[in-house]
């Protein structure tokens, strides 16, 4: 009977033992699986020390931007003579890269910039994609309408035709170093029209070159 | 006498030695060692005939090596108030071996009279 009884306590404490070490095991998994996740964290965006990548990140859009404000201002391009402001519609904007970039969220930079210098406004009425807020014509409709006092309704004539058009195009050129590195290199080059006599007030160029391995691809 | 000449000696071989170096307390050297190569040798600032107020800072690296480096410049209006500008960001400039460096901006508007500038060393 006492055998019994011993083996019985025996198989039970084999059974607790072995529960025990798996448990111990898949914990000590889940533990490493966790301290291996990348952390989210939130990008210091005054002093991101991150590491580069071969594509265009908002630090290549920043340098972009700001370069070509610094220098329209510089050059004396956007000061209207006899002072006031100049009426800017922004033309097209093609992205001739390998890469999906929506063009605008590098003009948004330079006309927020723009508008702050108080020497440009831009106009959303026209646009080289068309325009960029409907509204101001749609708004023009209410004119046959009878449920709208016509007073408040924009009058003929009142729009602004702009003086300036801002185009451009991002360009990207991949060259081969040797089997394990390449280089990419993007031109954002950008052209301030004269709408009245169609010559080029102003051009800037920012060339941005990133150099790094094969594998990863620029896209 | 005899103590005299050598001393007089030793304070022109000093003057002659020291670089020419201005303390600008609108422009600091930050993250740059007690023995940094690195010197400011002049800040000036114009407005433009549009009103833009305009920065040129020049400098020393008269290190053997070259300095990948970097400046920041925040504008302040009249009241002393930072005007907020995507002007304001770090920008990398170079500083080559015993050469002098230097870097121009422009205020992004005529409200902008005064700046703060930082210079440091490019980390990455």
């Amino acid at each position: 009977m006492k055998t019994s009884e011993s083996n019985f306590n025996q198989v039970k404490f084999g059974f607790c033992f072995v529960s025990f070490i798996k448990l111990s095991f898949l914990s000590l998994v889940l533990f490493s699986l966790v301290g291996c996740a990348t952390k989210t964290a939130n990008i210091d965006m005054h002093n991101d020390q991150g590491q580069a990548v071969m594509g265009l990140d908002y630090r290549d859009f920043q340098k972009a931007a700001g370069e070509a404000v610094g220098s329209m201002l510089q050059s004396g391009a956007v000061n209207k003579r006899g002072g006031g402001r100049y009426i800017l519609a922004i033309s097209r904007v093609v992205n001739d890269t390998m890469q999906r970039i929506d063009t605008r969220q590098l003009i948004k930079k330079i006309r927020v910039q723009l508008l702050q210098s108080g020497k440009v406004v831009v106009t959303t009425a026209v646009g080289g994609n068309g325009p960029e807020d409907h509204m101001a014509m749609q708004a023009r409709q209410l004119r046959e309408s009878d449920e709208f006092n016509q007073k408040t309704v924009a009058k003929k004539g009142q729009m602004i035709a702009p003086d300036l058009s801002l185009s451009g195009r991002i360009i990207q050129r991949v060259v081969t170093i040797d089997s394990s590195t390449q280089q990419s290199e993007y031109y954002f080059q950008l052209t301030l029209t004269d709408i009245n006599t169609g010559l080029a007030f102003w051009e800037g160029e920012t060339v941005i070159g990133k150099r790094g391995s094969s594998n990863s691809v620029a896209w | 006498m005899k103590l005299v000449l050598p001393l007089l000696f030793c304070f022109i071989l000093l003057g002659c030695s020291m670089k020419q170096m201005v303390i600008d307390e609108r422009v600091s050297f930050i993250d740059v060692g007690w023995n940094s190569h690195l010197r400011l040798t002049n800040v000036l600032s114009t407005v433009s005939e549009d009103g833009h107020l305009i920065v040129q800072v020049k400098g020393l690296n008269d290190g053997s090596s070259y300095q990948k480096l970097q400046y920041r410049i925040q504008w302040l209006n009249k009241s002393g108030l930072f005007i907020p500008t995507i002007l304001t960001r770090w920008v990398d400039f170079p500083a080559f071996q015993n050469s002098p460096f230097n870097f121009q901006e422009i205020a992004p508007s005529t409200k902008a009279t005064s700046f703060q500038i930082l210079i440091r060393e490019n980390a990455l």
